[in-house]
């Protein structure tokens, strides 16, 4: 959510240290989503997703976190991952802070061909 | 149309499905570790928390970070992945318990924390064991002989007040408190009669109040 403020060519490294560069890849199509898109709404999705990215709810954090939402206390500038992880936030919650509601599908499949799109560069980048 | 009802939220399994499509980049906030070489100050984790730390984006190298140049993200990537630092961040986090009214008094007479409460739980008992003890005492003074506390406190007090209390006593209307020989609730102002009568027992006796001892009182 942060670094996707910057080109995707300054973050491509960064998004390559794991050395799985197919996660790389997918990093990387997020960062272009937001340059190409409606960044608020890649955005939007990312804080979906990372909430969810644990099985456990952090009941204490996801309170804390829906009331700053609810009294809009929190800007999605001021989301760090470790704020979200464990808050299990809903789609309304997501749609609050980014203050409009999106197709959370429709942004996934873009994203999704983005990373296809990558990949295919990738591989004619190989072969050649 | 199509596009407006595109707008609606994902159901549940949709979501689900969403997230799983997805959960695999997320696979370093899955388990927390305890083994970091390098966790960031009390100091930089209370400027995180309290939203203090510079915003400028950096490469999340956090075994490597030294601990004088940590930035947002960095501390958010290692309080998320991190066993101590995620706890600290909670306890910096978690709202001041407000203090009772019994701790206001007590911070009133600068009496803080555990240890002052104890001293003054500890003086606060003693007092009231000492109050006890006095109590104790008096019950059993009075207790003795009701007649010589009658006399005690009624020498100072107006003829007709000792007569009242005569009265009273002999009708079983006093009762021994721990402040002394006091008059019943049912007790009773006695009739002038009364009082004529015992007066006149007084003066052709010639005995005054509360002087005794046989149990019969001053009552004829």
């Amino acid at each position: 959510m942060r670094a996707a403020n910057l080109p995707p060519e300054e973050v491509e490294d960064f998004l390559s240290l794991d050395g799985n560069l197919e996660r790389a890849w997918q990093w990387l199509s997020f960062a272009y989503a937001v340059r190409e898109g409606d960044g608020d709404v890649v955005r939007g999705l990312l804080i979906y997703l990372c909430s969810h990215s644990t099985d456990s709810v952090d009941r204490d954090k996801r309170a804390s976190l829906l009331e700053r939402i609810e009294d809009q206390a929190i800007k999605i500038s001021e989301l760090t991952m470790e704020v979200l992880v464990g808050t299990h936030l809903n789609w309304s919650h997501v749609f609050a802070l980014v203050g409009k509601e999106f197709n959370p599908t429709r942004e996934k499949d873009r994203i999704k061909r983005i990373y296809e799109s990558l990949a295919a560069q990738h591989a004619q980048g190989g072969q050649r | 149309m199509k596009d407006q009802k595109s707008q609606v939220p994902l159901d549940e399994q949709a979501s689900k499905k969403l997230v799983q499509e997805f959960i695999h980049l997320f696979s370093a906030l899955q388990q927390k570790r305890d083994d970091y070489p390098v966790h960031p100050s009390d100091q930089v984790l209370n400027a995180y928390v309290g939203g203090a730390l510079p915003d400028a984006w950096m490469q999340p190298d956090v075994e490597e970070t030294s601990a004088e140049s940590w930035t947002l993200s960095q501390v958010s990537f290692h309080v998320a992945t991190c066993k101590r630092c995620d706890r600290v961040v909670k306890k910096l986090r978690r709202p001041k318990r407000k203090a009772s009214r019994f701790e206001d008094y007590f911070c009133a007479f600068g009496i803080t924390g555990q240890r002052g409460r104890m001293w003054a739980f500890s003086y606060a008992t003693s007092v009231a064991l000492l109050f006890a003890m006095m109590m104790n005492v008096s019950l059993t003074l009075n207790n003795h002989d009701p007649l010589i506390n009658l006399h005690l406190t009624t020498t100072k007090i107006t003829l007709r007040q000792q007569l009242d209390s005569a009265a009273n006593y002999q009708r079983g209307n006093w009762k021994v408190t721990p402040l002394g020989l006091q008059a019943s609730s049912n007790a009773v102002r006695p009739s002038a009669a009364y009082i004529h009568t015992l007066r006149q027992q007084q003066i052709e006796k010639k005995i005054p109040f509360g002087s005794a001892s046989d149990g019969s009182g001053v009552m004829p």
